[in-house]
């Protein structure tokens, strides 16, 4: 090879270098011949040089509007395209679902309406539908929303004209509210476990005709009807089921159908999919109430073996119970498994747009989403692993099933343990992360919701210690009725840690180190320059004695800026000028160049911060993730902090942001407006830098005489277990100066308590804050008590603070969103009302927009809950529930001493019996799908 | 609609919903344009070019392959490639046909008014000495480089778009930065903007490697 050749293969290799092109192995390669050659250097230099200077000359070029507007025009015309077979059987499904739709509004719509009364003949079907504006295939979604909203009561006016309404609503299964509590009843004293387990003995011996289904639907376990005769839906919906009311069919499909093909679909159980046909030409009664019960709108009725029970009974025995679980399930379009493009179609964005992000099992079973239609309903072999995931796992604790199911914590009863612990968490990126969402006309991931960081978003309101106190906390508790609560005998209480303030004048000095992503994605959306406009904002912020220091990284890392005094701001600022976005995402090197800047210069009584900007994280693998924390905590113990801030959105990845930030005791922000970036750089300036105390753990204790059990909102990821409050070597969250952290307990009070002495006790322990170069940090721990009696509840919501009332309607907002189990069937118009109200009261901007999201979220939310459930869901559901009770009941058990004479063994069997048939069920119902599908395919669809 | 894949948007706008269309537009007309004005030789132009692209795109779209579906990264792979190809070609065609002619000087003349001060003065005169720069590469180099640089296309890709080999995009953009580093030498010289130089200071290693390799 010639000197000449050599030369030019070389400056190849550098180019593919220097534009990530190289693998790995010429990377090792390059970079150690760059280490031993000047020239080398030099080359490289000169060609990066040269592409940055190609990069930054040229702005994005844009198409002129008319250019645009021709376009625009262009795309108005669809293309002509020969319907592939696989589209065509999707429009055959998703004109099924939106039969089935039909149906399932028309049902629910009469039954609110006019409650018993049947309707008999199709015609007045049609006509009603005719109102609705249903009967046009192309039923424009608005006013399906309205619809769907009335019927579903979240409309509100026919049950504030009519208070009878409410029942028929309770009845549909959608107000009603009974939950476990009371099972948390049963576990609370060992009297009251055994009189409910007498009680529920009785309750089998009157049920004589039912099954044990109906002991447990009055033990608030009413699941769903386990059904067995042939279901209006089911048979419109035929073997595959969809769960798409609402979904627009484009115009013109579904008439390409031949009339063989229908005949044959129609033979397959897919009749009257055509929407302009009579719907209900086949079912000749018209939709009677047991059609609408059998539809899910029933709430959970009685089962089959009892189809005589009248309606009042399906209020008394039913309740919200099976309503509750009953939207959960429906068709939660982000947790739609890919790869069934059969069936895309879904809720709202209809079978078109059916590509949500992928979700492992796992996940599913953490945020409690179980979608099990579309993949159990197409690999018979599956049925066994859904089975046994219904089962407890060995050694799982009820509690745990709970969660693994429902993903959330159930109520706790506190005779098993009166308290709760929690560390202190003040990160607020869930909140604008799911405002952005919202905006976008989109809801949040249910996963992304975290109640906690909703609370602490807003304002504190609590006044912040007085000198004299001591501690840097105030501490306060405040109890009123829960409002939405089942009964009066639910009750919200609200523990808030109040920081001091720290004026500026009094805080430390400040050594920030800026670590900022200038990958290619930093361009999207200007983020970039987002981030230069807020660091521009901070430096106004800084005084004379602060420092800082500016690294960059893309597919390096490199200090820009090494530490200096503020006094040179401005060639600061030139340099933050010059930052272009282009390249990878090295995030780590970025991190441990900004550590090391930061580590040169850390110095006593100054606080050492590095505040890591970036668009997302997302392709750190876990192993290196566990690595990269395990690093960050090991440059906090060297005094310090790491602060991260998420940029944009799509490819934000809070939460690996969010636990980089917990292990560097920093905050996780999260910026998508210049707003935002002064909210929390700027406004909340000290807050944001100036630590107060470190390893902040919040204790509640509950007295079991007076509480019977409680559930906590938000806060699963930062449970403490509670052996480690005072175990100091537990890590814990920080709080810096003028935070305030709120936590909400949700609590079932004994009926008979007159009791005098504190119903709650909350403590707070903390350290002191250290900072870089102090020597030894002083590991003393303080603590702080404060306690609630009785004789200091509020008598209702109103006579709370508006402080209190704030957090209760804004932690009812992100459990709506997260579809929570506990706020299944709650009044989302009541939410509405409450914060009307609340808005009148309080002069707060951030409560005005959190107003304005909750109207963004109405429809989306309504749509979620209008949802349907297919008979295998209801089945897999109920299934769930049995073993969750039962294994309540064994807990129970291991907690009590049987009294002679129950019948527990029995009943256990009762139980088991159940599971067993159950769980043919299951397998019969995946096995037929699996035939039919066959058969289906036999015919070319 | 910024975090929709490609092939979600290409599905909505079929069926109906048009800003779909106009989110494809918005999401891939800079680097159609600046790969159509590099083919062309004409920083200003190539909008009709790009037009025509898109109007393909109303008129037949692309099927997505099925191991393509489903994979937004993918999706936009495939989408933007097939883009580049039908701008390629009729890039290629308008310059076959002659219809075109370089306008550069009177394009630069009507943009040579500036807003801001002195600086923008200068970024200006920076752009369009890099533009001139690139105008004196052979077409095949600044089409490679600017499908690089400026549409942020890997070499497969561009590969693809050109009908090239892998090994030909590489030679052809180290031969094009080679020459525009030369060409823009007294530019490089003041020029702070260079992205970041490895910083990992990696311990001695021994001799040999890269150099013995290539030798």
């Amino acid at each position: 090879m010639s000197n000449q050749e050599r030369d030019t293969k070389l400056h190849e290799m550098l180019c593919a270098f220097a534009l990530g092109e190289a693998t790995e192995e010429e990377r090792f390669e390059v970079e150690a011949a760059l280490e031993r050659s000047p020239e080398l250097r030099a080359e490289l230099e000169e060609i990066q040089k040269t592409i940055g200077l190609v990069q930054v000359s040229f702005p994005e070029p844009e198409l002129s509007p008319a250019i645009r507007e021709t376009l625009q025009k262009a795309s108005e015309t669809l293309p002509i395209k020969e319907i592939p077979r696989g589209r065509m059987r999707r429009v055959v499904q998703v004109t099924v679902a939106l039969a089935a739709g039909l149906v399932v509004v028309f049902g629910a719509y009469v039954f609110s309406k006019v409650g018993d009364v049947m309707v008999e003949t199709s015609s007045t079907a049609r006509r009603t539908m005719d109102e609705l504006g249903y009967v046009d295939s192309e039923a424009k979604e608005d006013s399906g929303d309205q619809a769907m909203l009335k019927a579903l009561g979240y409309a509100g006016e026919e049950r504030a004209k009519d208070p009878s309404g409410s029942t028929k609503l309770r009845s549909l299964g959608y107000v009603g509210d009974d939950r476990d509590s009371n099972l948390g009843l049963a576990a609370s004293a060992p009297e009251a476990a055994s009189s409910e387990l007498r009680s529920e003995e009785n309750n089998l011996s009157d049920a004589r005709g039912g099954s044990r289904l109906d002991a447990l639907r009055q033990l608030a376990y009413g699941g769903e009807d386990p059904v067995e005769e042939p279901v209006l839906g089911e048979s419109l919906a035929g073997g595959d089921s969809f769960k798409g009311p609402g979904d627009t069919v484009p115009p013109g499909r579904a008439a390409e159908l031949t009339a063989e093909q229908e005949r044959e679909l129609e033979a397959m159980g897919y009749g009257g999919y055509a929407p302009s046909e009579p719907l209900l030409k086949d079912s000749s009664p018209g939709p009677s109430n047991e059609d609408l019960r059998s539809l899910g709108y029933a709430g959970g009725e009685g089962p089959s073996s009892k189809p005589e029970a009248s309606k009042e009974q399906v209020v008394a025995v039913g309740g919200g119970a099976g309503g509750k679980f009953g939207g959960r399930f429906g068709g939660d379009k982000r947790t739609r498994l890919e790869g069934n493009e059969r069936r895309e179609s879904t809720g709202s964005d209809a079978w078109f747009l059916g590509r949500p992000e992928r979700r492992s099992l796992a996940d599913e079973e953490a945020s409690g989403f179980v979608i099990l239609d579309g993949r159990y309903g197409q690999d018979p072999a599956d049925v066994e692993e859904l089975i046994r995931g219904c089962r407890r796992r060995p050694r799982e604790s009820a509690r745990d099933m709970f969660f693994r199911f429902w993903g959330e914590h159930p109520f706790q009863p506190t005779r098993f343990s009166p308290v709760s612990t929690f560390a202190a968490d003040v990160d607020t990126a869930s909140y604008v992360l799911t405002r952005r969402y919202l905006s976008s006309g989109q809801l949040p991931p249910a996963a992304s919701v975290r109640t906690e960081e909703f609370l602490n978003y807003f304002k504190p309101d609590v006044a912040p210690p007085s000198a004299s106190v001591g501690h840097p906390f105030a501490l306060q508790l405040e109890m009123a009725p829960s409002y939405f609560g089942e009964d009066e005998n639910t009750w919200m209480l609200r523990v808030t840690a109040r920081g001091a303030e720290r004026d500026r004048y009094e805080r430390d000095p400040l050594a920030l180190t800026f670590v900022v992503d200038t990958s290619g994605s930093m361009k999207t959306g200007n983020r970039l320059e987002l981030v230069k406009k807020s660091l521009r904002l901070l430096m106004a912020e800084l005084g004379p004695e602060d420092t800082l220091a500016l690294v960059s990284f893309s597919n390096t890392a490199q200090v820009r800026f090494p530490m200096n005094s503020v006094a040179q701001r401005g060639r600061f600022g030139e340099i933050l000028a010059q930052l272009t976005p282009s390249g990878g995402t090295n995030a780590e090197a970025g991190l441990w160049e900004g550590f090391r800047e930061a580590a040169l210069h850390v110095k006593p009584g100054v606080v050492s911060r590095v505040v890591f900007l970036s668009d997302g994280v997302g392709n750190i693998g876990e192993t290196d993730q566990n690595r990269i924390l395990d690093q960050v905590a090991e440059y906090r113990s060297r005094g310090i902090y790491l602060n991260t801030i998420g940029v944009g959105m799509g490819n934000h990845n809070d939460t690996f942001l969010e636990q980089l930030a917990n292990r560097g005791d920093g905050l996780c922000n999260y910026f998508d407006t210049e707003r935002e970036a002064r909210r929390a750089l700027v406004e909340n300036f000290t807050g944001a830098f100036q630590p107060i105390a470190r390893d902040v753990k919040i204790q509640v204790e509950f007295d079991p005489a007076q509480v019977e059990s409680f559930r906590q909102l938000g806060y699963e990821n930062r449970a403490v277990a509670n052996a480690d409050f005072r175990n100091d070597a537990v890590d814990a969250g920080e709080i810096n100066a003028g935070h305030q952290v709120t936590a909400l307990y949700e609590l079932k009070l004994s009926a008979a308590a007159a009791e005098r002495g504190p119903l709650a006790t909350a403590r707070l322990r903390y350290k002191s804050p250290f900072e870089a170069g102090q020597g030894e940090r002083n590991e003393e721990t303080k603590e702080l008590t404060s306690s609630l009696s009785a004789q200091e509840l509020a008598p209702n919501f109103a006579s709370t603070t508006p402080g209190y009332r704030r957090a209760v309607l804004v932690a009812q907002f992100a459990e709506c969103l997260r579809l929570s189990i506990h706020a299944q069937g709650d009044s989302y118009e009541a939410l509405m009302r409450a914060a009307e109200a609340l808005g009148q009261v309080l002069v707060d901007p951030d409560f005005e927009e959190f107003e304005s999201l909750l109207r963004q979220a109405q429809p989306g939310l309504a749509k979620l809950s209008s949802n349907e459930r297919t008979e295998l869901d209801r089945h897999v559901e109920q299934l769930r529930r049995l073993h969750y009770y039962q294994a309540r009941l064994e807990q129970l058990r291991a907690n009590h001493v049987p009294e002679p004479g129950t019948t527990e063994e029995s009943e256990e069997e009762g139980f088991l019996e159940e599971i067993r048939e159950l769980e043919e069920k299951i397998r019969g119902l995946v096995n037929d799908r699996a035939r039919n599908q066959e058969r289906l395919r036999a015919l070319g669809y | 609609m910024e975090d929709r894949s490609d092939g979600d948007l290409l599905c909505a706008w079929q069926a109906g919903e048009t800003e779909a269309f106009e989110a494809l537009v918005q999401r891939n007309q800079a680097a159609l344009l600046r790969h159509a004005q590099a083919l062309l030789g004409d920083w200003r132009g190539g909008e009709d070019v790009v037009q025509d692209a898109f109007l393909r795109l109303a008129q037949k779209p692309p099927n997505l392959p099925d191991d393509v579906r489903g994979d937004p990264a993918a999706e936009r792979s495939f989408l933007s490639s097939w883009l580049h190809r039908v701008t390629r070609n009729l890039a290629l065609d308008t310059m076959r046909s002659e219809k075109r002619r370089k306008r550069r000087e009177k394009a630069v003349a009507s943009n040579e008014t500036t807003s801001g001060g002195l600086a923008d003065i200068e970024a200006e005169d920076t752009r369009q000495a890099v533009e001139r720069g690139l105008e004196r590469l052979p077409s095949e180099q600044r089409e490679v480089l600017v499908l690089r640089l400026l549409g942020e296309r890997s070499y497969k890709e561009i590969a693809q778009i050109t009908g090239k080999k892998i090994g030909t995009v590489g030679w052809l953009i180290s031969a094009g930065l080679k020459a525009l580093s030369s060409d823009l030498s007294p530019l490089l010289a003041s020029a702070p903007l260079a992205p970041a130089m490895s910083t990992n200071p990696s311990t001695d290693t021994q001799a040999g490697g890269l150099q013995e390799r290539l030798s």
